[in-house]
Parts: C-alpha cells; sequence; structure tokens
C-alpha cells in the first residue's frame, strides 16, 4: 500500500511539474505581459525598465526557473489589476466562497442523484426509469451556463422567489449551487442506477427477501450501501470538477469566488493571477484525484496488488 | 481505516452528515456576507426646507448662495463667462433615437474658461427628503478592482468618482470645465503656469483636515513616484519634468518646484512643458483627484489601499472584491447631497445577469448590451444615453509608416511594407467608401445615439474647445469622399491595380466601450467582399495589435478603435512619428507637431492641428465610422433622470447628481 501511494505521489508531482511548465508558457505565449503593464503612451525606456523589474528580459527559461522557485516558496507573484496584493492572498481570500459553492452543490448533487438512482434501478424498465434518463441526458447535455441563466430567469425574475445574482446570504447560494451540482446529478444517478442494478441482482439480495424482509429495507439497507460505494467514490472526482467548474457558473451568477477571479484575471490579461489560478485548481484536480486512487486502492486491495 | 470504510457503508451515516454540512452552510451563510445596515433603519432626518440649511462657510468675498428646492441645485451653475448650458431631457424624455445622418448640433458652450472664471458662490447644503435606500448600479466586471487611485489606470476610476473631488469639474449637462476643489484658475501667456484658487472650508472625510495646497502639491506627487502606474503616466512626467528613472528624492523635490504653494488657498503649477490645454489632464477627465496628504503621512502606500477617502458627496463603506463597492452619502455637502442613502457598484460580468438584476430591482441601472434595448425597453425599463457622443469609432490602416525610424542604437530603417496595398490612398478610398455605416449602425446598435459622419480625434467636444478646430468641408464633403458608394469603391479599386482585390487581414477583438465591435467587423468583411475584397477575419487580441504597432510590423491589416480622447493628445500620440500608436506616419504631421509642441497661442494652435485634420481627410489616414453615445438602462421606477457628459473615460460619471423617485 506504502509503495502504491509514494508512486501515486510521483505521479502527482510529475503531473504538476508538467503543468506548471504549460500554464507558465500559455501565459506568455498570449501576448508581452508589458502591452499589458504599461498604457498606451509608454515609453521605449518605459518598455526597458518595466522588464527589467519584472525580469521579462531575461530569456525565457530563466523566467521559468525564477518563477518555479517562488511557487515553491509559496510566492505566487503579484497582481496587476489589484495592486499591491499578492495572487496567493487573492486566491485565499475568494476560496471560502468557492468552497461554499462547491460543498452545496455536492450536497445538491448527492440528495438529487442517490436516490435519483435508486428509484430508476428498483423501476427499471418502466416510465419512472425513461423519465431518469431523459434526466440524465438532459444533466449532461446542457450546458451549466445555459442552465444557470434559466434558472435566473426562471426563479428570480419571473417568480422574484431568489435573487439573480451576488452572494448576500443563503438564498443568493441556492441557485448557482443547483446550476453546478446539476450536470454532476445525471453522472452520479446513471452510476448510482447501474451499481444498484448489479446489487439487485445479487444472491444475497435475493436471499433477503426470501427471508421476508421489507422490500424498502433490502433496498436502502441492504443494497445502497453497497452499490453506494462508486458513486461515492466518484465524488472525490467531482468535488475537484465543482473548484474547476465554479467559474463558469460563478460568472453567471456573479458569485465572488476563485472562478470568477480567473475570469476577471482573464479580462484584465493579469497573467499572474491567471497562472496561480490554473495552477491552484490543477492541484486541486490533482490532489482529489490522487486520494481517489488511494481511496479505491484501499477499497478494493486487488488494485493496490496489481500495481 | 475499518471506521472510515464503515462510514462510507452506513448510509444513514451518511445522510445525517448531509444533512449537518447542510446547516452549517445555511449558518456559513447567514454569517459570510453581512449586509451593511440598511439606512432605512436609521430615522430619517427630519426635513428641512433648503433654505434653512447650514451651508460650508463661505469665503467672505462670496455672496451667499441663495437657496435653492434641492432638485433644481443638479449641478452648479456653469462659469460665469461661458454661456448657460443647454437644459438636458431627463431620463423619460430622450431624444429620438437611431441613426442621425447628418453631423448633430450640440449646442455647448465653450468648454475650457478663459481666462478665469468668476469665483464661484457657495452652493448651499441640501438634505433630502425622501431619499431612497439604496441605488444599485451593475456594471461588467471591473478593469480595476482596487482602492488606489495612483495604481490604476483611467478606466478603474468608476468606484472612485463618487468619493473623490478634482481641482476642476466637468458640467454633467454642459460638458464643460466648472470650478470643483478649485474656486478659479488662470493660465500665464507662457502657457505653463498655472493658477489655482483653492475652495476653503473643505474638510477631508475621516477626519483628515482641511484640503490644503500640501494636498494639491501631494496629489500631483503621488502620479510621479515610484510606485504610481497611472493612465498617461508619460505625459504626467513631462507635465512633471521628471523620468521614471528618478530617484524618489528626486520627484519630490521636483513636485515641490513644480507645484508652488503661495498660500493655503492658492497653489501655482508650473509645468514641464507648454501646455494651455492642461485642464484636460487636470481636471476630472483624467486621472488627477485630490487625496489627503495628512491621510498618506498617517497610513502611507500601504494603507492607501485600504479603502478610499476623499472630499466628495459619498464615502467609502466597503469593498469585496470581484463583488461589489458601498458608499454611504453625505447628509450634507457644499456640491450635492445625493438623493440615495447608499451606492452600490455591482460587478456582474454576464449581461444577461446584469438585466435580470436589473428587472428583479437589486440594480436600478445597469449596463445591458445594446442588442436587447427592445426587449429591455418592454420590460418598463428604459435607456440613458450621454449629452455627447463619447465613443468615436474608426478603423486604422496598419503599415502607414511613411517616415523613417530609428532603433535603439540610433540606426534608422524604414518600415514600410511595399506590398501593402493600403499603402495607396485610392484603396483606403475605396474601402471607406465600401462600408454601408448607416446600415451596420441600425442593425447592430437600435435605438443607440449615433452619430455620422465622425472625423477620428476631432469630437464634437473638440470643437468647443478650439472653435474652427473641424473645418466644415469636412462635412460637406463626407459623401463625396468617405459615402458608401460600393460602384466608386470598385472603380477606386481598379484605379489602384486591384480590379480583383486583394486579401487583407481584418483583425478582430472585443471592446468593453463597444460589445458590438465584433458584430461590426463581421458586418463591414461582407461589404468589403461585395467589392471583390478579401478579408481574412482573425481574432488577434489588442496586446498583441500593441506590441506589433509599437514595432511598426503590423502590415495590410485594419483594427478597430472606439475611444473619445482630447485632439492634441490624440494626434501625437497616434499619428506623430514620435507618438507609440503609428496609426498613420506622415513628415507633414511631424512638422506640424513639432509646431505645435513650440506654439502657445490658441488660434494658431487651433490652425496647426486644423492642418492636420485637413490632410487626414484627404489621405484617408483612418477608416472613419460613427460616434456612439454610450448608454445605461435604468429603473423609471426609481430613477427620475440621469445626466453624464458620455465622454469620460468609463462613462457613468457624475451619479450624485441622478434624481430619484421618492419611494
Amino acid at each position: 500500500m506504502q509503495r502504491y501511494i509514494v508512486v501515486r505521489l510521483f505521479h502527482a508531482l510529475l503531473a504538476l511539474f508538467a503543468m506548471s511548465i504549460i500554464v507558465f508558457s500559455l501565459a506568455r505565449v498570449s501576448g508581452n505581459p508589458m502591452d499589458v503593464l504599461l498604457p498606451e503612451d509608454a515609453t521605449e525606456q518605459d518598455f526597458i525598465q518595466t522588464a527589467e523589474l519584472w525580469g521579462l528580459d531575461r530569456p525565457l527559461h530563466v523566467q521559468y526557473l525564477v518563477y518555479l522557485g517562488n511557487v515553491l516558496r509559496g510566492d505566487f507573484g503579484v497582481s496587476i489589476k489589484w495592486p499591491g496584493r499578492s495572487t496567493r492572498d487573492l486566491i485565499f481570500a475568494r476560496l471560502p466562497a468557492t468552497l461554499q459553492l462547491s460543498a452545496l452543490s455536492l450536497v445538491v448533487a448527492a440528495l438529487l442523484a442517490l436516490p435519483l438512482g435508486v428509484l430508476v434501478a428498483v423501476k427499471k424498465d418502466t416510465g419512472i426509469d425513461y423519465a431518469g434518463k431523459v434526466v440524465a441526458l438532459l444533466g449532461q447535455a446542457a450546458p451549466s451556463f445555459w442552465v444557470g441563466i434559466v434558472l435566473i430567469w426562471i426563479f428570480a425574475v419571473t417568480l422574484n422567489w431568489l435573487p439573480a445574482s451576488g452572494r448576500d446570504g443563503f438564498a443568493s447560494l441556492i441557485l448557482p449551487a443547483f446550476a453546478l451540482g446539476w450536470f454532476q446529478v445525471a453522472a452520479v444517478m446513471r452510476l448510482t442506477r447501474s451499481s444498484m442494478l448489479e446489487v439487485l441482482d445479487s444472491e444475497y439480495v435475493k436471499l433477503a427477501r426470501i427471508k421476508g424482509i421489507p422490500n424498502w429495507k433490502v433496498i436502502w439497507k441492504h443494497c445502497l450501501r453497497n452499490a453506494a460505494i462508486a458513486p461515492l467514490t466518484y465524488f472525490g472526482f467531482i468535488l475537484g470538477g465543482f473548484l474547476t467548474g465554479s467559474v463558469v457558473i460563478e460568472t453567471v451568477f456573479a458569485w465572488p469566488g476563485v472562478g470568477l477571479l480567473a475570469i476577471d484575471a482573464l479580462r484584465a490579461r493579469d497573467f499572474q493571477v491567471v497562472q496561480s489560478v490554473v495552477l491552484f485548481f490543477g492541484v486541486v484536480y490533482i490532489a482529489s484525484n490522487l486520494l481517489v486512487d488511494i481511496l479505491y486502492a484501499y477499497l478494493d486491495p486487488r488494485i493496490r496488488y496489481n500495481s | 481505516m475499518a471506521m472510515a470504510r464503515h462510514w462510507l457503508q452506513n448510509t444513514r451515516l451518511l445522510a445525517t452528515l448531509a444533512g449537518v454540512l447542510t446547516l452549517a452552510l445555511i449558518v456559513a451563510c447567514g454569517t459570510a456576507a453581512p449586509e451593511p445596515a440598511a439606512p432605512a433603519s436609521e430615522p430619517a432626518a427630519p426635513a428641512q426646507p433648503a433654505a434653512q440649511q447650514q451651508a460650508p462657510a463661505a469665503p467672505a468675498s462670496e455672496p451667499a448662495a441663495p437657496a435653492q428646492p434641492a432638485a433644481q441645485q443638479q449641478a452648479p451653475a456653469a462659469p460665469a463667462s461661458e454661456p448657460a448650458a443647454p437644459a438636458q431631457p431627463a431620463a423619460q424624455e430622450q431624444p429620438p433615437q437611431g441613426v442621425q445622418t447628418t453631423q448633430q448640433e450640440y449646442t455647448v458652450p465653450t468648454p475650457v474658461p478663459q481666462p478665469a472664471p468668476a469665483e464661484q458662490p457657495a452652493v448651499a447644503a441640501v438634505t433630502v427628503d425622501n431619499r431612497i435606500d439604496r441605488l444599485g448600479v451593475a456594471v461588467g466586471g471591473q478593469s480595476w478592482d482596487s482602492n488606489y487611485s495612483y495604481k490604476v489606470n483611467i478606466s478603474g476610476f468608476l468606484d472612485k468618482w463618487p468619493v473623490l473631488e478634482y481641482l476642476v469639474g466637468i458640467d454633467n449637462q454642459s460638458g464643460a470645465y466648472i470650478p470643483e476643489l478649485a474656486t478659479s484658475w488662470e493660465v500665464a501667456p507662457n502657457g505653463k503656469d498655472w493658477t489655482f484658487n483653492l475652495r476653503e472650508d473643505i474638510q477631508w472625510q475621516d477626519g483628515y483636515g482641511e484640503f490644503t495646497a500640501e494636498d494639491v502639491r501631494h496629489s500631483m506627487w503621488l502620479l510621479v513616484q515610484p510606485t504610481a502606474k497611472p493612465s498617461g503616466v508619460s505625459t504626467w512626467r513631462k507635465i512633471m519634468g521628471v523620468s521614471k528613472g528618478d530617484e524618489e528624492a528626486v520627484v519630490a523635490q521636483r513636485a515641490e518646484e513644480a507645484v508652488e504653494i503661495i498660500n493655503d488657498h492658492q497653489v501655482v503649477i508650473h509645468l514641464g512643458i507648454v501646455l494651455p490645454e492642461a485642464l484636460f489632464n487636470l481636471g476630472k477627465r483624467r486621472n488627477l483627484p485630490m487625496e489627503s496628504k495628512a491621510r498618506w503621512d498617517a497610513v502611507g502606500d500601504e494603507g492607501m489601499g485600504d479603502k478610499i477617502v476623499g472630499t466628495g458627496p459619498l464615502s467609502y463603506v466597503e469593498r469585496v472584491e470581484g463583488s461589489h463597492v458601498l458608499y454611504d452619502a453625505a447628509e450634507e455637502h457644499w456640491r450635492v447631497v445625493p438623493e440615495y442613502g447608499q451606492l452600490e457598484f455591482r460587478a456582474i460580468t454576464e449581461s444577461q445577469t446584469r438585466l435580470a438584476a436589473l428587472l428583479t430591482e437589486q440594480v436600478h441601472l445597469a449596463v445591458i448590451e445594446r442588442s436587447v434595448r427592445e426587449e429591455v425597453n418592454e420590460r418598463g425599463m428604459s435607456f440613458v444615453s450621454g449629452v455627447y457622443p463619447g465613443i468615436s469609432h474608426h478603423w486604422t490602416f496598419w503599415g502607414n509608416y511613411h517616415v523613417d525610424s530609428a532603433d535603439a542604437e540610433g540606426n534608422y530603417f524604414n518600415s514600410i511594407d511595399a506590398d501593402n496595398p493600403m499603402l495607396k490612398r485610392e484603396v483606403r478610398q475605396a474601402m471607406a467608401k465600401a462600408v454601408n455605416r448607416e446600415a451596420i449602425a441600425q442593425a447592430l446598435l437600435p435605438g443607440a445615439k449615433v452619430q455620422i459622419p465622425n472625423f477620428t480625434n476631432f469630437t464634437d467636444l473638440d470643437e468647443q474647445v478650439w472653435p474652427g478646430l473641424k473645418n466644415p468641408e469636412w462635412t460637406t464633403r463626407y459623401d463625396e469622399v468617405y459615402g458608401y458608394d460600393p460602384e466608386a469603391a470598385k472603380q477606386l479599386l481598379n484605379a489602384a491595380g486591384y480590379p480583383e482585390g486583394f486579401e487583407f487581414t481584418l483583425a478582430l477583438d472585443s471592446n468593453a466601450a463597444l460589445p458590438e465591435v465584433m458584430d461590426i467587423g463581421q458586418a463591414m468583411a461582407l461589404d468589403f467582399e461585395a467589392i471583390g475584397l478579401k478579408p481574412k477575419l482573425a481574432n488577434i487580441e489588442a496586446s498583441e495589435i500593441r506590441s506589433q504597432r509599437r514595432a511598426r510590423e503590423i502590415h495590410n491589416t485594419i483594427s478597430a478603435s472606439a475611444g473619445y480622447s482630447y485632439t492634441v493628445y490624440h494626434l501625437e500620440t497616434r499619428f506623430c512619428s514620435c507618438g507609440s500608436i503609428h496609426a498613420f506616419q506622415d513628415a507633414f504631421i511631424d512638422q506640424k507637431i513639432d509646431e505645435l509642441n513650440n506654439t502657445v497661442a490658441k488660434t494658431d494652435r487651433t490652425a496647426l492641428m486644423r492642418e492636420i485634420g485637413d490632410f487626414c481627410f484627404e489621405q484617408i489616414c483612418t477608416l472613419p465610422m460613427f460616434d456612439v453615445a454610450p448608454d445605461i438602462a435604468v429603473n423609471p421606477k426609481f430613477v427620475k433622470s440621469y445626466v453624464f457628459p458620455g465622454f469620460v473615460s468609463g462613462f457613468y460619471t457624475h451619479l450624485e447628481y441622478i434624481e430619484t423617485v421618492p419611494q
């Protein structure tokens, strides 16, 4: 098990290293940062001095090594758009909003997807099952920005039940959390359905029924307990997905989290913040994948032995 | 581990956990974003007739201001030397909308008072009865999100105008320069020395004492000290006579020399260059707000980022980055008391969400795409346009570097690409005549206040500053030289040697001032194709264009601009080979700009600028499109009128003068 974890950690670090190169390169390829840093009427002297100040006059590989060294020391650079703020401070200032949104989205996804998955499995090949398939199709086919705007127009503009945007208390959290969670509802529901179908067909379930245990107890206690392992480990993946997927939803709902920070920084061409946020998202995603891998290995010994 | 497995397999425990998590979220949300105390919960101030209110002590030499009802105190009186500004229509009295195919007459007074205006009578302070609690304004994501005034460019001033005041303000109705923290001013015949008399008894917010001449010197120093990054930083350095590499002590020394303090309420600003139009820089159109020296001494550079402190009619409450900025309205102010208790800027990037926020009364004014204007109107909202068409839209023919340039080592070279068809006047004219501006404006800017013709860098506002700047022939001959005529355009292409047309790049990039510019570019491409040209549409970011044009490496390409700068600045920056944009270079332009920089007399300066204008009109230096007035959607249930000049970068100035509908 320990060897498995060490190998996976090594892979994760390798992925992070590769990602840091990609992020750094993309930030530079998209244009000369000095054309963003300096005003229109800047002189050649301004360009030379600014390049020296930001280290942009050095060769690209030297710039990268300096950047990597700073990152390893926890220094992610200073923002251009937010004068005087370090990009690390900016990310941590926005993180609570994103975590809040992701957590509720996770709850929404779990509370909707697990019962629905069980229901459509139990009612296989009935109208409910077909309806569930339609829901799954809609959930995975409808882009989250579209779902977000539709929700705003129904629940904020038409019904006037919930606020359209902003972060002004719990009411303002409901629509973005639902919009973010909706996409995963479909995936988790399908996963739960297939796991449930497998379990429902097993011998111990048949035995439980023969023994006269009430049907609800067979389904919700004996079947779901085993069928939930796959969707629950999948939640590890989607937590990372929620954080990164928040870029779109936070923009649609003007939710001031890390995703909106990324968009604002992109609009302002604040390459320091952009590369820090992308790196942060990458770390979260890789870390959540690593955790899931370890969890899988723990739950299923075949994986760690094979690896 | 066994415990963890047990938890994973126990659905009841998981359900309980989910419930607890939800409850925790509810609690967290309840405390995460505390709403500032709503003014509605406070007892309303007793209403007083305006005449009974205490005005700030006026200078002894000034006569007491006549008492006026609050609603009539929309703007300070225009300088005595200027004709009265025409009354502007209220929000619900918009002029007929649509494309204006002839030059619109803007009957505005001369904005630059010369000589100095008479001392302004103090405006009686007013309190407003029945003010609404909060006025919300939804804007797209802010290009800057900071409390620093001297580290952001001019587009980052939207959220600073409510708090900070300037020496010289801008009348919201006429666009004229008017006294704000300076009561009067005059420029010496040398065009360099400006004397400002300062308003007395103006107090800084947060108890930083009285506004004095020291604050003027400090504010100018702030813009050129090492940590500053304002718009037009090069111009500011020229004005102050400093270089970027100068050490802090040198900059401080120069600031002392540049701003001579006669007494607490009079300064003489000695500019490093001749600049008879310095009010453009020293006034509200640019980024020289007054900042408190006492505050700087107390909190330093780092503390200046904590909040905005000024002398304006609104005071800073909080900024939540990426979300909103909130202000409290003053109960008393020498200039105006807002008709609302609080002002809130909400940053909402997505246009549809801004519209939803407007319709659900989360906000009362919102920047909305023009394409949905009809729908917005149908839902009971209305649009308010700026007084001036402050978005001057044109396209640049890149590659016209008709002046040899020097590299860093002083070696001269020619940047011309001889194969670039846009070097030929006939080609540029053909392209100008190929575009059906009216049809494009009608289709893509429905209901907007559009002005055709427009002349790049020569605006109506500038005509008011320099009468005679625009040659009347430009208007009368516009159709002949630039007017839509595809047949004539084809003949011009034939004459230029391109009967089959040619390929060129049509660069597309988003533009905050004119979001429709991508669609406009695509519509123009169709017009170009109609005369046989072969435009290649390419998404090229503005920063890439900037890199290429700075190095004079962009050729056979057109790209869009939408700005409303003033003529002198624009000519030098855009067209002089000494500038940074290199939009159209020619030895004639360089010579005239050189003369301009050594000429003080206003009439002579006007004549020189007009000569450049004549040259550019004939040479088709740019492809002019139209001027558009910026607009904003308002909820008439809350907003009775909002008048803003529309030519200041960021557009939505003078929010403190909004008339609201009592609730």
